[in-house]
């Protein structure tokens, strides 16, 4: 899978546009960080479900939007071979973490590969500002902020 | 540093938050004083040069730590120091679900099981630091003030026993505490149960701003009561900084830190310093030049005179690496000695040094280790039916304390309500857990999986359904007992041969009704706000235990009391109303373990208050 | 009544005037240094600052647009590094008194009783840093520690570096209109902060500032490599050590320069910062026996980059220096425009001060909208004589960033507020 290829999966799956996962201007990086994930030995991804998720996700990539999400569904989501690797792209933009792929994230089982990609990954997790808020630990708001409403990111 | 030539006025073990106040308010009256600190250095933080030779710590490193660990745990910035070790909450466990180990490998024990030997029937639930700057890293930021009644429990509601001082006694002290901190709070909120204030107080910074959730819980409990409790809701004062207020004096508040911009971190670390950690008073210590510190630096024995008498020495071990062997073991002398350790370790060193008396120093009244307390605490949570907006903000800003006093004392613990603004981060792992169960479910109930979430569905449900997280918990008062207790282990040992904390801990009846009435409390309020909640077991279960048939999961809330409580008479307490040992004249044991009884209010800032009253009596006992 | 504390009070940044009215400035000649390639620059040295960057036609983030951001910084630290009077080029002499010096320092602006500040007047400001120059009435240097008080900086002689703040008309008078110098006027001011922003478009200057760091001239300083000013140097009174409240006038070398400057474009300022070339070496690329104003390479890493023990006091004899390295390695690029400049000040004379000064870097927010900071690049910055504590950590050999901690001119000024609670 190529960084672009990556960037357009995650898109899909994050319901993110390309652009604001890897900006034109990019300061953080975060999409080459999260794609050198893929790319890690040590996480263990077995190369065939690598493959058939890009190719896959190849075959899909052009639909237009509205029959793009029911091809993600149909052709990832619900193929029990590829589905747990795809989440794991989710868990990546969403948290900044890589989660064992053997096991159901929220399972405690352990040895286990669960990690942190990165501060920069974390403080980047797409999860705090859908909410409305930050990452616990990273806060550019201002004195006070917190009394105010927010905007949530528009999904278009 | 060879210190051995040295005349100190004043040694102290802790370079922590009771500690950092003694040796500031010691040095600036011009007393030399010796602080031991067990743990690791913090840069900027030394009195030796060659300390930076050392592997000192520091915020960025500290956040650094915090941001990698999966698990973000109070103690999850600071890295396990297998010479100085602390407890973890992951280790807590049911005591039957403790793995087995004989402790004959102390790293692998300590990673193993934690580092308190536990055994029950209920774990202890709550943790603390041991390197430079202490617990204060990672307490909330929380500063209230006792209650009158609560240093009377025995006159007014018959039980446990009186404090041998008063409300007033404190209140000067309460004043200088909150201006060392800089606590952010309004005077005219805060005048409940009694509390009263001198003439003309001005906290030092003004109120934190409420957030949306203080403000939906307060209109929506608005005029009503829990069993004769007003369920107001205020706001808490917090050692964070906003904005100065002008003092009595004429001058503004300013203490050259940042404002708090809402990291919603407070515990396990605020990343810019916003909250207030006792490495600002230390500082001020080591500025005078009177303070001596010395890192990695282990007490594990008390030495009397050959009378039994007075303090004629602390020994002391050194390592050079957190995991490495003991380099040296030394001996610090002074004047006076003050113990500052935190509760657990204070009572286990007083306890180890048990060569020339075998109840260990200070411990005639074999008050010592013994009623071990904590806040236990109950959580409630749920979805309100509008957006709230979770994960803003301090970590908490304001909280119910209506319902920390009253009759009903004389049968149930009192508590008081913590208002959380980090959604279900506490009880159930939010948002992770959540956003994982959505989008790799596991089969429900009927045995079906649900279709796995992405994309813009799993965007919109975020939105729609976390926005609304909100949790609340209980401080519930636990009296003083003598089943509560620590001792140190004659099995296991640290990484320096120094005894692991053993602890025995349980709830009585009067803690346990106090759970069933915040239980009561929160179905009462979930239901007046309409909100929907949340009834699976929280993430920590290590504290759960039964009362009248139901299972309640009891947190620690990181308070940790009473293992060497002042008292009237040398019978029954270890140390009088100034912390000064009953069995030696220069020996004083200052801390969180002085407070007789718990209250329900977050002890920091009184055993700040507590700290300076002590330095107070130390000074004068030197003429 | 108790002195302001001007770190509680960061509110912002200076804003240089090019003051032309002085005879001879160079007849406004406004063409700024440009580059189109790796280190050509194209026109001669103005007196005239910039108004705000000029971006470049195809944006490339970590180069081209970078460049254009240097080249605001140098074209910014050039005009301010003019001679205040009299004539000539920067360094046509070697060294000379520097516009930025006729600017009021934060405690002329922020006075110890809260009273309003004295009108501007760089005329009589002008005088004031010529008897500095001459020794007559030196600057006044007090302060000694870097910000939140994260540690003093010790250099090889055991010598505390000064540090000073100082701010153009712009931001002076902004301050001085909306009656920011003291608390009260703060907390009064309700409205949103907005200094004055520089406008390419209508040709306006926007607040600036600069923050000095000096270092007192001594042994093994060869003083030839430094612009110099005399100095009072005080030292605070430590009764525990016996040391006195005192002051002495001494030479003084600069070292290192912020200079924040607000503009249409960067509304979160524009944040260049210089350094002395002898300050430091690169982590893990000291040359042994080269002399540093910060580094010992006889002296090992373990203490590096760590503030000095306590009690902090200049007085106190027999100090140990700091070990201070640079963690980030200055840009290729902006390394390549350095040498340019450099070329250029060596050809007006070799002996020119000047010379010896680099750009480590330029932040800037790069989507202003955003959020509150505006996307800051490069994400972290840190000058080693006025951030040496915050540059990164060093874990296992290996520098690592922690992001709200780590040093960042936008991520810790986008944070400040006044005693009102207002953002600036």
């Amino acid at each position: 899978m190529t960084l672009d290829q990556f960037v357009n999966l995650s898109a899909a799956l994050t319901g993110y546009p390309a652009t604001t996962l890897m900006p034109a201007f990019d300061t953080q990086r975060v999409a080459e960080a999260l794609f050198a994930e893929l790319n890690l030995p040590s996480n263990n991804i077995p190369a065939d479900q690598l493959n058939e998720l890009t190719q896959v996700w190849n075959s899909i990539s052009a639909t237009p939007p509205p029959g793009l999400e029911a091809a993600v569904l149909e052709k990832i989501i619900k193929n029990p071979d590829i589905t747990r690797l795809a989440q794991n792209i989710i868990y990546l933009w969403f948290f900044g973490i890589w989660y064992d792929l053997t096991k159901n994230p929220n399972s405690f089982d352990s040895p286990n590969i669960d990690h942190v990609v990165s501060p920069t990954a974390y403080i980047n997790g797409l999860v705090w500002g859908e909410m409305g808020a930050h990452p616990m630990g990273y806060s550019v708001g201002e004195f006070g902020y917190w009394a105010n409403v927010p905007t949530l990111p528009v999904i278009s | 540093m060879d210190t051995s030539t040295k005349q100190y006025d004043a040694v102290i073990v802790g370079g922590g938050w009771a500690g950092s106040a003694l040796a500031y308010k010691l040095a600036e009256a011009n007393k030399k004083v010796l602080v031991l600190e067990a743990g690791i250095g913090i840069d900027g933080l030394i009195s030796n040069p060659a300390d930076n030779q050392l592997a000192t710590g520091n915020r960025a490193e500290f956040m650094d730590a915090f941001f990698m660990a999966m698990a973000k745990t109070p103690e999850s910035p600071y890295v396990q120091n297998y010479n100085a070790p602390r407890p973890s909450v992951l280790d807590i466990n049911a005591i039957d679900n403790i793995p087995p180990d004989d402790c004959s490998q102390p790293v692998n024990s300590i990673n193993k099981i934690g580092y308190f030997i536990q055994k029950g029937p209920i774990p202890f639930g709550s943790t603390y630091e041991r390197r430079g700057g202490g617990t204060s890293w990672h307490w909330l930021g929380t500063s209230l003030r006792m209650l009158p009644n609560d240093f009377k429990l025995k006159t007014v509601y018959n039980k446990a026993v009186d404090w041998p001082i008063e409300y007033e006694d404190l209140s000067d002290y309460y004043d200088q505490a909150e201006f060392e901190i800089g606590v952010s709070a309004d005077v005219d909120e805060q005048q409940i149960h009694g509390i009263t204030f001198s003439e003309g107080y001005v906290y030092p910074m003004a109120k934190i701003p409420a957030t949306i959730l203080d403000n939906t819980i307060d209109q929506g409990l608005a005029g009503l009561t829990f069993e004769g409790s007003s369920l107001k809701v205020t706001g808490t004062p917090a050692g964070r900084n906003g904005v100065p207020n002008q003092m009595k004096n004429g001058e503004f508040y300013d203490n050259g830190r940042r404002q708090c911009q809402g990291n919603t971190n407070c515990t396990p670390i605020c990343p810019i310093q916003a909250k207030y950690d006792s490495t600002v008073t230390m500082s001020k210590a080591l500025m005078t030049g009177n303070v001596d510190i010395i890192y990695q630096a282990v007490a594990f024995n008390i030495l009397l005179d050959d009378n039994g008498k007075d303090v004629i020495g602390i020994e002391y071990k050194t390592y050079e690496t957190t995991g490495g062997p003991c380099t040296g073991t030394f001996t610090a002398t002074g004047t006076k000695y003050i113990i500052a350790a935190h509760a657990i370790e204070a009572a286990k060193l007083l306890l180890m040094s048990n060569s020339q008396k075998k109840n260990g120093v200070a411990n005639t009244s074999l008050q010592v280790g013994k009623n071990l307390m904590d806040h236990p605490m109950y959580l409630g949570w749920g979805l309100m039916p509008k957006p709230v907006y979770p994960f803003r903000g301090p970590l908490s800003t304001s909280g119910i304390e209506g319902t920390r006093d009253g009759a009903f004392r004389s049968d149930r613990a009192p508590f008081r309500i913590e208002i959380g603004n980090e959604g279900w981060n506490w009880p159930a792992g939010s948002p992770y857990v959540q956003v994982i169960d959505m989008v790799s479910p596991v089969p429900d109930d009927t045995g079906l999986v649900p279709v796995p979430k992405f994309g813009k569905d799993l965007r919109r449900s975020i939105q729609s359904v976390f926005t609304r997280q909100f949790r609340i918990g209980f401080l519930i008062e636990q009296l003083p007992d003598d089943n509560c207790y620590i001792v140190p282990s004659t099995t296991c040992m640290d990484n320096l041969g120094i005894p692991r904390p053993e602890i025995h801990y349980n709830f009585d009846t009067y803690t346990m009704e106090g759970f069933k009435a915040a239980a009561e409390a929160t179905d009462f309020i979930f239901s007046t706000l309409n909100v929907k909640p949340n009834k699976l077991p929280p993430v920590g279960q290590g504290g759960a235990f039964e009362y009248e048939g139901v299972t309640y999961y009891s947190q620690g809330a990181g308070h940790v009391m009473g293992t060497h409580r002042m008292g009237t008479t040398p019978d029954d307490s270890v140390t009088d109303q100034n912390m000064k040992s009953w069995d030696h004249g220069n020996l004083y044991i200052v801390g969180c373990g002085s407070f007789p009884t718990t209250a329900t209010s977050n002890p920091t800032l009184t055993m700040m208050a507590l700290a300076f009253k002590a330095a107070d009596a130390i000074l004068k006992s030197y003429s | 009544m108790k002195k302001i504390n001007t770190i509680a009070l960061l509110i912002a940044f200076a804003a240089v005037i090019a003051y032309c009215g002085i005879a001879s400035c160079g007849n406004g000649n406004n063409k700024p240094l440009t580059g189109t390639d790796s280190g050509k620059v194209t026109s001669p040295l103005s007196p005239a600052l910039p108004f705000d960057v000029i971006l470049p036609q195809h944006a490339v983030l970590e180069t081209t647009v970078r460049r254009s951001f240097d080249e605001f910084s140098w074209d910014s630290f050039i005009a301010l590094s003019w001679p205040s009077q009299g004539h000539g080029l920067p360094g046509q002499f070697g060294d000379n008194p520097t516009v930025w010096e006729t600017y009021k320092k934060n405690y002329q602006v922020f006075l110890d009783n809260g009273q309003a500040p004295a009108p501007w007047d760089t005329v009589q400001q002008t005088k004031e840093i010529m008897l500095s120059q001459t020794g007559k009435t030196p600057d006044n240097m007090i302060s000694i520690f870097q910000p939140f008080l994260t540690g003093p900086l010790i250099d090889q002689n055991g010598q505390y570096n000064r540090f000073e703040i100082a701010m153009n008309k712009e931001m002076f008078d902004y301050i001085d209109q909306h009656k920011l110098y003291n608390i009260q006027g703060q907390q009064s001011f309700t409205d949103t902060i907005k200094f004055p922003e520089g406008d390419n478009t209508k040709k306006t200057w926007g607040a600036l500032m600069v923050k000095a760091s000096w270092k007192i001239l001594g042994k093994g300083d060869d003083t030839s490599r430094f612009h110099k000013v005399k100095a009072i140097i005080h030292v605070a009174a430590l009764p525990s050590r016996g040391i006195r409240d005192s002051s002495y006038e001494a030479w003084v070398g600069l070292v290192g320069l912020h200079i924040g400057t607000k503009t249409q474009i960067s509304p979160q300022w524009i944040w260049s910062t210089f350094e002395q070339v002898d300050n430091v070496p690169d982590y893990g690329k000291a040359v042994s026996g080269k002399h540093y104003n910060y580094y010992n390479t006889a002296a090992g890493d373990k203490a590096l980059n760590k503030a000095p023990a306590q009690p902090w006091n200049p007085g106190i004899p027999n100090q140990v220096p700091c070990q201070v390295a640079r963690l980030t390695p200055i840009d290729a690029g902006t390394q390549a425009l350095n040498d340019s400049i450099h070329k250029i000040l060596v050809g007006i004379n070799p002996h020119n001060v000047w010379q010896y000064y680099e750009l480590v870097g330029t932040q800037w927010p790069v989507n202003p909208t955003k959020d509150n900071t505006g996307d800051p690049f490069p994400v972290y910055m840190a000058n080693a004589t006025l951030e040496t504590y915050d540059q990164g950590s060093l874990i296992g050999g290996k520098v690592i960033y922690s992001p709200g901690v780590t040093s960042s001119c936008i991520g810790c000024h986008n944070a400040s507020v006044t005693w009102g609670g207002e953002a600036g």
